[in-house]
């Protein structure tokens, strides 16, 4: 009832754009005039969300803040959509009525099947800017995942008001944590069981290189029920131990039955080993070798693993499904594993202060009493045992136990963990065309980057390279071998090839690049107004060694000297030296290179950014031989 | 050549290895043994068999109905070809009646501690989901599929739209081992069949006509037939227009249907009737000839002006600005052109049928033409489906405009790279049609010039570059709509280490006129100062680093986009202290037959440097037996922009510090 009142005390507002403030339309690729988002818990399994969104768009990229679309699924359904178009005077130029918003399912290709639908608005702007009204209300059951707030939505989008209401008329418990609040225009008018929230006049941030996630810096309101229900299932969750708890008994327990052939399988592969490691080395190994990652999630299937022995019978099932699996196999042996919920992709925790159904991915944690834990991620055919790489190192997961759920953190990489070694001979002709034999192991996340080369075609290898090593004209490939250590992660390449013009002729004399394979440059732009912090996700080392043999009948004329570049960002090295062997010269260099993990204030860009330019220099250091006269 | 050489004769040789037993469920020991291609070594999987059967079924209630059966052995060599496990067949059923997919029937085969094990696919795991109004998917993976798993599955496809059989696709991104196609068609369906003649697969076809009996019909059937093997994946490789216009395939056109007691119907016609058909479908006299909704307007517009090309151009820009594309192909209007006129919105039809309707109007010589867009192939024979798009043209005395309205930075004679494809069908007034080329007959030109001059250690610089034609429109396309502020921190942005300063872009929004931008620049870049010596790459940031063709060989045809010609010029200021030591020599380059010339010129003239790079390519399209040649040109654009320049220190230098010191 309230509800309703709020959206129509709005209807009759002029939405031209001349009134936005221009503070807000600076960096602005669409302004959102309001957001009115309404929640009225009705009871645990009954969950009403009204928006009312006015978004008035300057340009394409602002398109996608119209966000005139909701989801469905068996669960939830749309009662109402509806959309109004306003020019940029305010006049309204068209109206969509639900019917004619655009419905199609919602997924992306690698998932098989999946019941979730979204509907949408499909409109085609004629000219910016323009404005749209949208209206709707959602329903659903699954009130585990309430509405948190997230009133600046992206980059490049200002907010002239936002607005967040949870009504809560049964009182059931509820939690909220405010996040990053200070500096913004924020009011609130909450109540024990009820909140209410105002953000007014947020101009839009832009995006900066290497900042911090936005999530990090923008405010948030993180809200949950104590009581609340998921697909047909009621739980009850106050911390982590309970969700855990609950996530344990309604999802994931008695889901291991395994038939007894395939026990017997497991039990004959791992009979000789003597550890727990070698055993569980061996079981990943079988999971591995007998299933896939295939996606099928509908209704609980999106939240609950599908029975280990359908796993058994079918060979493939989603990250839920696979890592329950292992677990099945492991506990069969008598090892205990346990089911974590992690966000995969971009590092990013499961909140330890706040409590509430998170992540979007699972992986297999096994304790480790000698040291530290293992992890699998069991929707790899091909990962190493025990290998997170950059999807899923150094963050909280929720550890799934049958006595409750904990917040443990996956394995962190240092920049130490993260080498790359590379030594290669260099021989060059008179052209400055050359020959290499070049051997690199890389380990630690790197490691990741480069060992499903192993299993790829001849040709699509050289593809590899041959994009890797743009720079090099006209190569031709004589050898590729790789070794992939898997047990000590470690992957190998030996690669013998030659191309054209490494050195760049300058009449007698040939230009010789001394950093023969370089890491990929970054430049930076200037920024005399960095806002935010510089922030690098993860360290990382290089040692390289490259010798290059000159051509017959030519001198060394200049060389570099040596350098060091030491910084709290990193550091570099370069030492360069010269020898002769049978009338024949060579130069020896010897690089090494450090950056480190971490953040540093806004006020160091510049000096951040004149350790990378010296980085590059460094890497485009150059030798001058020459011809000599005879 | 010799690589199609090379399949054939290894091909006789697999053929004796082991012979297989292609029938359902006679999967062998020695299939899912087996650990690589026996041709294709690189091959994730294979098709080991495939079978299509396309028949007419007749029934008392029903009629025709047009049943294909399918039969597909598929084996997975490795990890990476897993994606072939899983199968999706789409069926349509956005008409009055619906295709149907049914007798799925399918099962895995591993070697399971030596003995063949099959695994079944379970009913449940089979998944149909509405992808749209008018398809629907079927769906299955397959169970306890592993490396060296052979799948086998067959289904069958009902449709009631008996005029029209599916093209058959005889090529896959994975070789076929064994190919059988069976076609058999009643005689009251005439059909002509199509190969793709730009594949170099040829297929071998038996015919067979012969009296057939259903119920109280007595008939005569035609089948066809086609059994193949070795058929090798297709390649992939950039510079290629749309890549299944390289696949083997057969399409059926159907000619005629004489069915018992009605009259022949004709479909298939030539590309004039193909051109009548569609002209007479749209209605398209009816949208071109009315014109009340806009005759005020464009009577404004081009009051008082005579010449004819000036009129164009003004209803040119007026129904860009006043009508925006919703990103729709089409020759069929959405909304028909006068609706789209008041709400100024529309497809490719409205808009360009609208501007035909405006120029005929303004009694220019205007004409709709109709095309098909890259990702719609070019046609294998006369038909509505090799058409897709709508633009509109102008005849003139000397040659014919193009236009296409629903592109904003199109000037008048140019096309998106979306109409750019094959030739264009003109439907013109009296009723005639005739093709036309759409590729640009002229050369677009890109032409930029620096001066630069030694400072501090630093190069200082300025920097103009002038594009016009299709130049011009792909600057556009990626900046049309940047305030000038944000084309300033593009430009500084594209410049990363090198600082820029004065940034102009001259003309973004004055489409037709050459585009400008100017700049002061001030860096290191390219310039290395080694000991006593400077060297400069005199290019900077101009310079071509990298040949894009990396590939030792090249099945397709290199799609160039269009000719184009691209002048660079350097000039430089010898530095202050230093003396010319050595500069690159001049060259030039042909490519054969005038397809493409490059001259590189460096000359000193009294302290000053010239060097320029001209490079004109003289067509839009090379065949894939001129990239050997085509390769080597780019390298040697590439070898000349890298080249050097050496400025030594000079001596007389050395004399002034030294008489410093006797002082």
């Amino acid at each position: 009832m309230l509800a309703c009142c709020t959206f129509s005390a709005f209807g009759q507002q002029n939405y031209s754009v001349e009134k936005i403030d221009p503070s807000l339309i600076k960096n602005a690729d669409a302004v959102i005039r309001e957001n009115q988002v309404v929640i009225e818990v009705e009871a645990i399994d009954e969950v009403t969300i009204k928006t009312f969104r006015v978004v008035t768009v300057f340009n394409e990229s602002g398109d996608s803040y119209t966000r005139a679309l909701e989801f469905y699924d068996e669960s939830s359904k749309i009662n109402e959509q509806e959309a109004i178009i306003y020019d940029s005077r305010g006049e309204e130029v068209d109206k969509i009525k639900s019917r004619d918003f655009k419905d199609q399912s919602n997924f992306d290709s690698f998932i098989l099947f999946s019941d979730n639908r979204v509907s949408y608005l499909n409109y085609t702007p004629r000219q910016y800017p323009y404005t749209v009204a949208y209206t709707s209300e959602v329903e659903t059951n699954n009130s585990v995942f309430l509405p948190d707030w997230f009133p600046m939505e992206g980059y490049d989008v200002s907010v002239e008001k936002s607005s967040y209401r949870l009504l809560n008329p049964g009182n059931i418990p509820l939690r909220s944590i405010e996040r990053n609040f200070q500096g913004f225009e924020i009011a609130n008018n909450n109540t024990k069981h009820e909140l209410e929230y105002h953000l007014t006049n947020a101009p839009a941030v832009e995006y900066e290189i290497l900042s911090p996630s936005l999530k990090s810096f923008v405010p948030r309101l993180l809200v949950a029920l104590d009581k609340f229900h998921l697909e047909g299932v009621d739980g009850v969750a106050s911390n982590w131990e309970e969700m855990g708890k609950w996530m344990y008994d309604e999802l994931v327990a008695e889901h291991d039955q395994i038939p007894a052939a395939t026990i017997q399988k497991v039990t004959n592969l791992t009979s000789d080993a003597s550890t727990i490691e070698e055993k569980a080395r061996r079981i990943y190994q079988y999971v591995q070798d007998n299933t896939r990652y295939i996606a099928v999630m509908y209704g609980i299937g999106g939240w609950e693993p599908a029975l280990a022995a359908d796993v058994d019978r079918l060979g493939y099932g989603d990250c839920k499904a696979l890592t329950n699996y292992t677990m099945a196999l492991l506990k069969s042996q008598g090892i205990e594993s346990y089911y974590s919920v992690v966000y995969g992709g971009e590092k990013r925790n499961i909140d330890p202060e706040f409590t509430k159904m998170q992540g979007n991915h699972v992986i297999l944690n096994i304790p480790n009493e000698k040291g530290e834990d293992f992890w699998l991620e069991c929707t790899s055919q091909e990962d190493p045992f025990n290998y997170l790489g950059d999807f899923t190192d150094d963050r909280y997961v929720l550890r799934v136990k049958p006595d409750g759920g904990e917040l443990v953190k996956t394995r962190r990489y240092s920049e130490d963990d993260n080498l790359q070694k590379t030594k290669c001979e260099i021989e060059l002709d008179g052209d400055g065309n050359f020959t290499a034999s070049l051997e690199r192991s890389s380990f630690g996340v790197p490691y990741g980057e480069v060992y499903r080369l192993e299993s790829k075609t001849e040709k699509d290898r050289k593809e590899y390279y041959l994009d890797e090593w743009s720079r090099f004209q006209n190569i031709t490939f004589s050898k590729i071998d790789f070794e992939n250590r898997r047990d000590t992660i470690e992957f190998r390449e030996s690669i013998d090839f030659s191309g054209a013009r490494l050195a760049t002729k300058a009449g007698k004399r040939l230009l010789l690049p001394l950093s023969f394979i370089q890491q990929e440059q970054v430049s930076l732009g200037k920024n005399e107004d960095r806002k935010r912090p510089v922030k690098l996700l993860r360290g990382r080392s290089y040692e390289d060694d490259f010798v290059f043999m000159l051509p017959e009948g030519f001198q060394i004329e200049t060389l570099p000297e040596n350098k060091i570049l030491l910084t709290e960002y990193g550091q570099m090295s370069i030492e360069i030296s010269s020898s002769e062997n049978d009338g024949k010269e060579s130069i020896h260099v010897k690089r090494k290179m450090k950056i480190r993990e971490g953040e540093w204030e806004a006020e160091k860009y510049p000096d951040f950014r004149k350790f990378i330019y010296n980085v590059n220099h460094l890497n485009g250091l150059k030798a001058v031989i020459v011809q000599s006269n005879t | 050549m010799s690589r199609s050489l090379l399949i054939l004769f290894l091909a006789l040789f697999s053929q004796v290895s082991f012979s297989q037993d292609f029938k359902f469920g006679k999967v062998s020991e020695e299939e899912v043994t087996e650990k690589q291609h026996p041709l294709e070594e690189e091959a994730n999987a294979a098709i080991l068999y495939k079978y299509r059967r396309t028949y007419y079924e007749y029934s008392q209630h029903i009629g025709f109905q047009l049943i294909t059966e399918v039969h597909e052995r598929v084996k997975i060599y490795n990890k990476d070809g897993f994606d072939w496990a899983t199968k999706e067949v789409r069926s349509y059923i956005g008409g009055s009646d619906e295709e149907d997919v049914r007798g799925i029937k399918a099962y895995t085969y591993n070697l399971v501690d030596g003995k063949l094990v099959d695994e079944k696919l379970d009913k449940d795991d089979v998944i149909e989901e509405e992808s749209s109004k008018f398809f629907k998917t079927t769906k299955f993976t397959m169970p306890a599929v592993k490396e060296g798993s052979v799948i086998e599955y067959k289904y069958e496809i009902v449709s009631p739209y008996v005029t029209s059989i599916d093209d058959f696709k005889l090529q896959y991104s994975i070789p076929i081992n064994k190919l059988e196609v069976k076609v058999s068609i009643p005689e009251y369906l005439v059909y002509r069949k199509h190969y793709n003649l730009r594949s170099p697969i040829r297929f071998d076809i038996k015919e067979d006509s012969r009296r057939f009996k259903r119920g109280e019909l007595e008939f005569r059937m035609n089948s066809y037939e086609i059994v193949k093997e070795n058929i090798p994946a297709m390649v992939e490789e950039p510079y290629v227009d749309y890549i299944d216009n390289y696949a083997a395939c057969i399409k059926w056109e159907l000619q005629y249907t004489k069915f018992p007691q009605s009259t022949v119907e004709n479909y298939s016609t030539d590309w004039e009737g193909v051109t009548k058909s569609i002209y007479n479908d749209i209605g398209l006299d009816k949208d071109i000839n009315q014109t009340r909704y806009f005759e005020d307007d464009i009577d404004a517009l081009i009051a008082g002006v005579s010449n004819p090309l000036e009129k164009a151009a003004r209803i040119y820009s007026f129904v860009k600005k006043k009508v925006k594309w919703d990103e729709y192909y089409g020759f069929v209007p959405d909304k028909g052109p006068k609706k789209a006129y008041k709400e100024g919105l529309g497809n490719t039809a409205d808009i360009n049928l609208m501007l035909t309707a405006m120029l005929r109007y303004a009694k220019l010589n205007a004409s709709p033409v109709l095309i098909s867009t890259p990702d719609n192939g070019v046609p294998l024979f006369p038909t509505r489906d090799g058409f897709n798009y709508v633009i509109s043209s102008l005849e003139l005395e000397d040659g014919i405009l193009l236009m296409d309205a629903t592109d904003v930075t199109a000037a008048i004679g140019e096309l998106p790279k979306r109409a750019r494809n094959w030739q264009g069908r003109i439907l013109r007034e009296n009723g005639s049609s005739d093709w036309v080329p759409l590729y640009p007959q002229a050369h677009s030109s890109y032409s930029s010039r620096m001066n630069i001059k030694f400072e501090d250690g630093q190069l200082d610089g300025i920097f103009s570059k002038t594009l016009n034609g299709l130049h011009a429109k792909k600057y556009r396309n990626q900046h049309f709509s940047k305030t000038e502020e944000e084309m300033n921190e593009a430009v500084t942005e594209r410049m990363g280490d090198i600082e820029v300063e004065e940034i102009q872009v001259k003309n973004m929004h004055d489409v037709g006129a050459d585009i400008g931008e100017n700049y002061r620049f001030h860096t290191n870049y390219g310039l290395e100062q080694i000991g006593e010596n400077l060297y400069l790459k005199p290019f900077l940031f101009e310079t071509i680093k990298e040949n894009p063709f990396k590939s030792k060989t090249r099945t397709y045809p290199i799609f160039y986009d269009f000719m184009s010609a691209e002048q660079k010029q350097v000039n430089i200021m010898v530095p202050e202290g230093f003396e010319l030591v050595s500069l690159p020599e001049s060259a030039t380059y042909h490519l054969p037959e005038n397809a493409g010339t490059f001259k590189f010129t460096a000359v000193e003239n009294g302290g000053y440097l010239r060097v320029e790079s001209i490079v004109v390519w003289n067509k839009p399209v090379f065949t894939a037996a001129e990239y050997e040649s085509l390769k080597l040109f780019y390298d040697k654009i590439v070898e000349k922009q890298n080249e050097t320049i050496v400025f030594g220190k000079l001596a007389q230098d050395d004399t002034a510090e030294l008489s410093e010191g006797d002082e």
